[in-house]
């Protein structure tokens, strides 16, 4: 139950931190930009006519508007509230925080890219793998990553500093 | 449907009927693409038992799957070979057309169900939508024409239909379908009529048409669906003249290339109809050849009409910068520019290369998609379109020395899509993922006994 109270302690803080209008405007919106760069580049290698304006990719079939709660960050967050409740030493959690972190991004972006893709020549089915698919596979992503580390990383004689 | 809806859509009807009184008689012609029953830009992919009335082609993508189930009658499978390039090409002059076409009523806004419409050119500045019945009513006119010109998607309600009635014994090309990007029938839809998408064309289940399926850039999908195509578009078949751009000359060097014409009927004349060409040279009116030596530099725009045995005609304009003796070449790059969206920011740059700098960019020919301007020192095509369509433009760079080149590009302008969102996690996703990682942090830490 301690990890749990230190689970929920760290979401609320972390909730409270991304909500806050600074942090909202110089971290969390231009990262949203970068991340629909990212995306419109990565589409950009793969077809000709992608454009990214601010949050917003566009093709001439297509337009994606990557907002704040599709950047990946929250989901993110859940993890990293659950890696710092979690027992284990510090370095072992901030690798756990940055290798984690990273990969979150890197799955939301090939997610980005492919429902693009599904929008621009699979309208149809778009809304099911935005909804049914994709969030099935990021929630297991990061319930997979979070299993694998705390198994991986979770230092016994720690555990008296519950 | 009740007794207001019903006096409603009456009334609708005969306002529709008496603005559009003077009945459209004209033809459209598909050139090669009337062969075809399905044909697409991207894909063309089947699910289930479907017939195909006509050939089914792609063009420039190539891949064609589920055929069989499907079948092809009357026809055969053309995967972005020279029958299916042609046939985009045709597709694309044919949609110019149509859109080019004045509207003779605008119905943004309306719903198609339930109306009774007489012929005419309809026109919706963004989406069409049926749900019901469509009736067109041809006023016994066997030439009768209707033209829908959507600014974006076309979509049916399942069960919807499109009838055509009075048609003096022939339904058969008499409804066209100018669609801004994608068209999408419901299931168990009936539609009557050629739909031309810009984008993807889209059968869900048991629908059925009586008419082309004809998609320039995107994907025809289909799904257990009877397509079927009643004969040749009446009229002339589009003659197309190529190539689709001449090469620069030089003074004083000898020029000698041909033009050639396709699609009609053979012997062709051909001849100047506008413009002049470089002084110094000519055109052989049998055989398309232009030769001679230039003796002016100068950029020169002019047509050429190709006249097939019938009498029918095509023309391609060109335009041929005649650079002065001792001129490097100049090329202009890309080879190609990526397509635009209306009400959307645009901007590229073409940039020149093999003379010397600083270079100066203007049009030669054509004209840029309204909204958008040329950067006469950078090469910067930028603005925001506000016209769907594809327009051709020729680009000249001037290098310091007076020396030119030029390309020859067609920007494509597609209607504007609003962006869907794309959560990562929704609040129910976000609630789940935060119960399983607790779970799993007990039951982890149970595993691991700490």
């Amino acid at each position: 139950m301690v990890f749990v109270a230190k689970f929920c302690a760290a979401l609320i803080v972390f909730y409270a931190i991304v909500a806050l209008n600074p942090v909202n405007d110089f971290v969390i919106v231009p990262f949203t930009a970068i991340v629909a760069r990212c995306a419109a580049a990565i589409l950009g290698t793969l077809e000709s006519g992608i454009q990214v304006t601010g949050t917003v990719i566009r093709s001439p079939r297509f337009a994606l508007d990557v907002e704040n709660g599709c950047n990946g960050i929250e989901a993110a967050i859940l993890l990293a509230a659950a890696i710092l409740a979690f027992p284990s030493t510090l370095r072992s959690r901030l690798i756990g925080l940055a290798v984690t972190g990273v990969a979150i991004e890197l799955l939301n972006l090939v997610r980005l890219g492919s429902l693009f893709w599904l929008g621009e020549y699979h309208r149809p089915i778009f809304d099911f793998f935005h909804v049914a698919v994709w969030q099935s596979l990021v929630i297991l992503a990061a319930i997979a990553m979070f299993i694998f580390w705390s198994l991986r990383f979770a230092e016994r004689p720690v555990a008296a500093s519950r | 449907m009740n007794r207001k809806s019903s006096l409603a859509f009456a009334c609708i009807a005969t306002v529709l009927a008496l603005i559009a009184s003077n009945p459209v008689a004209a033809q459209i012609s598909l050139g090669t693409a009337q062969n075809f029953g399905v044909l697409a830009g991207s894909t063309v992919t089947n699910t289930g038992a479907t017939t195909v009335n006509g050939n089914v082609g792609v063009s420039p993508g190539s891949a064609v799957t589920g055929f069989p189930p499907g079948i092809v009658v009357g026809g055969a499978i053309h995967s972005n070979d020279a029958v299916a390039m042609q046939a985009q090409n045709d597709l694309t002059t044919a949609y110019n057309n149509i859109a080019s076409t004045p509207c003779t009523v605008d119905l943004t806004g309306q719903n198609l169900g339930g109306l009774t419409l007489t012929p005419g050119v309809y026109c919706f500045s963004t989406s069409a939508q049926l749900t019901g019945a469509l009736t067109l009513d041809a006023l016994g006119n066997p030439n009768a024409l209707f033209l829908f010109k959507i600014g974006s998607t076309l979509t049916t309600a399942s069960g919807s239909s499109v009838t055509i009635i009075n048609n003096g014994g022939n339904s058969c090309n008499k409804a066209f379908w100018q669609v801004g990007s994608s068209a999408t029938l419901g299931t168990g839809t009936s539609f009557t009529g050629d739909i031309l998408a810009l984008a993807s064309i889209t059968l869900t289940t048991g629908s059925n048409t009586n008419g082309r399926a004809l998609a320039s850039t995107g994907a025809v999908t289909l799904d257990t669906n009877n397509v079927n195509t009643c004969g040749v578009v009446v009229a002339c078949p589009i003659i197309t003249v190529n190539p689709a751009t001449l090469p620069n000359g030089t003074v004083g060097s000898a020029y000698n290339q041909i033009v050639t014409a396709s699609g009609g009927t053979s012997p062709y004349t051909f001849a100047v109809s506008s413009g002049s060409l470089p002084v110094g040279l000519v055109l052989n009116g049998a055989t398309g050849a232009i030769t001679g030596s230039p003796t002016s530099p100068g950029t020169f725009t002019f047509s050429i009409t190709a006249t097939d045995t019938n009498g029918c005609t095509g023309t391609r304009l060109y335009t041929i910068i005649i650079a002065g003796a001792g001129c490097p070449a100049i090329t202009l790059s890309p080879t190609t520019l990526p397509p635009a969206m209306v009400s959307t920011p645009y901007a590229q740059t073409v940039t020149a290369s093999g003379g010397t700098a600083p270079y100066t960019y203007s049009i030669a020919a054509g004209a840029l998609p309204p909204g958008l301007t040329l950067n006469p020192a950078t090469g910067l095509i930028s603005g925001v379109p506000v016209q769907t369509g594809l327009f051709n433009v020729t680009i000249r760079a001037t290098d310091s020395g007076g020396c030119i080149g030029s390309r020859a590009y067609t920007i494509g302008v597609a209607a504007f899509v609003p962006p869907a969102g794309g959560p990562t996690l929704d609040a129910v996703g976000l609630v789940v993922l935060m119960i399983l990682l607790a779970v799993a942090g007990v039951f982890v830490m149970g595993k691991l006994s700490l």
